[in-house]
């Protein structure tokens, strides 16, 4: 459990820390990534552990609101919507299957930007249920490229993990 | 106290989802006013993310250089030739420093006044936008520390951008026209004496209307603010795309594009 809180704390850190790096590094129309919702998706479909997933989610959602939104809250309410859907489809999920992992990927990008629109038109804003659509599609496609690589990483590492423990914990005892 | 000892974790999640819910009650019913969690945590979220920002425009521009080479040396021949002619100009126009402290002083016996308060301009850097892309809200690296504060105007290459929401000490939250209640006054460029209100906003254009139902306006039209309210005049506005008569208001309707395209914003100016 500890290791995951620190996994958790650097991975985490290092998603909203390189959120800006990225955003100005890809200076095209739409083309940012949701790096903290992508690595909370991704960890969430490649790991047993949910729950410590969703908090982390949640908290570094809430940071984001803090350094880079306007509405405090609602990214965060959108990160545990999305999520918690997410959760509870994953029992529907073939494990180590790609293409399930891809389809709640763009699931749950949809989703979050959805909530994230209501949310924010209860607020005050003013912008189109069409126009979220539009850049929905586009940050899809990139939440997904990012969404894959990071479950490819971790699910190598947890399988590489689980085989060293199967044959020398096995040998040892 | 137990109970939380042995669940940390769901006792963790439920404190959030409590936190989420408050927050977004708050944001809801203040419209996004700043609460003071958010100046205290913009600040220093603010400066940890800027470095960051600012190597990724470094490699950005960098790595862009490479592949427009060409485009970048003919933009380079054109503004020396440029350059070259506005600097004849420069000469023919100098006056010297006699001539200039006589205006000085005319201007002070006169109480000569500039048009409009505002005579600052700091231009800032876009750090980051929201996690969404299509909200167009966006921090930048300035805030209280330059003098900006929370109403004032924010303008970009081509146009008017919007307005500073909440400012820290060196950040300020900008909130595009497009994506907020709009009051602002119009006049169309090659005839000043059209003015017009825009107060409305469907995400992506702005509609509003002419102060004179009769006014001839047309389409692409170039529209600047007019200097009453609260922004300063001749700031682009948009251009207008379609013009509409309703009869049951008798108003002649207005949409228009704005001149400034939002996505590929990455500097803007504020005035103080």
């Amino acid at each position: 459990m500890m290791n995951n809180v620190r996994n958790g704390l650097i991975t985490f850190s290092a998603a909203f820390i390189l959120q800006p790096f990225i955003h100005n590094l890809i200076p095209l129309r739409g083309w940012t990534p949701n790096l903290v919702l992508c690595l909370a998706a991704a960890l969430i479909c490649a790991t047993e552990e949910s729950g410590i997933w969703l908090a982390f989610g949640m908290l570094f959602a809430l940071f984001s609101d803090f350094a880079f939104g306007l509405y405090t809250g609602i990214g965060m309410g959108a990160i545990l919507v999305s999520l918690t859907i997410l959760i509870l489809l994953k029992h529907f999920l073939v494990e180590a299957n790609v293409l399930m992992a891809a389809l709640m990927s763009v699931m749950t990008t949809w989703v979050y930007n959805f909530v994230y629109w209501l949310l924010a038109k209860a607020a005050g804003n003013m912008a189109r249920l069409s126009a979220m659509a539009e850049m929905t599609i586009i940050q899809t496609v990139v939440n997904l490229l990012f969404f894959m690589i990071i479950y490819v990483v971790v699910s190598r590492w947890i399988h590489k993990k689980r085989k060293w423990t199967f044959y020398f914990r096995q040998s040892r005892l | 106290m137990r109970w939380i000892r042995e669940h940390k974790l769901v006792s963790f999640l439920t404190l959030l989802i409590v936190l989420a819910a408050g927050f977004i009650i708050f944001a809801v019913a203040t419209g996004g006013e700043e609460d003071p969690a958010a100046g205290i945590s913009g600040t220093v979220f603010g400066k940890i993310s800027q470095p960051f920002a600012s190597a990724g425009k470094k490699i950005s521009g960098g790595v862009s250089g490479i592949f427009s080479y060409k485009k970048i040396k003919a933009e380079n021949d054109a503004l020396r030739k440029e350059n070259e002619q506005l600097k004849q100009q420069v000469a023919g126009l100098t006056i010297d420093s006699d001539e200039r402290s006589q205006i000085k002083a005319l201007k002070k016996a006169l109480k000569y006044k500039g048009k409009g308060d505002t005579t600052e301009l700091v231009s800032a850097d876009i750090i980051s936008t929201d996690g969404t892309n299509w909200m167009n809200i966006f921090t930048i690296n300035i805030g209280t520390e330059r003098g900006v504060k929370s109403g004032c105007v924010v303008v970009g290459g081509s146009g008017l951008v919007g307005t500073v929401k909440n400012a820290g000490r060196k950040w300020s939250k900008v909130v595009a026209l497009t994506d907020q209640n709009v009051s602002l006054s119009f006049a169309v460029k090659n005839n000043k004496r059209i003015i017009g209100i825009i107060n409305s906003s469907d995400g992506s254009l702005l509609k509003g209307f002419t102060l004179d139902s009769e006014a001839t306006v047309t389409e692409g039209d170039k529209l600047v603010t007019s200097g009453l309210g609260s922004y300063p005049s001749g700031i682009p506005i948009g251009s207008i795309t379609r013009v509409r008569y309703d009869s049951n208001e008798q108003l002649q309707n207005v949409t228009v594009r704005p001149a400034v395209d939002f996505k590929a914003l990455r500097k803007v100016s504020v005035l103080l």
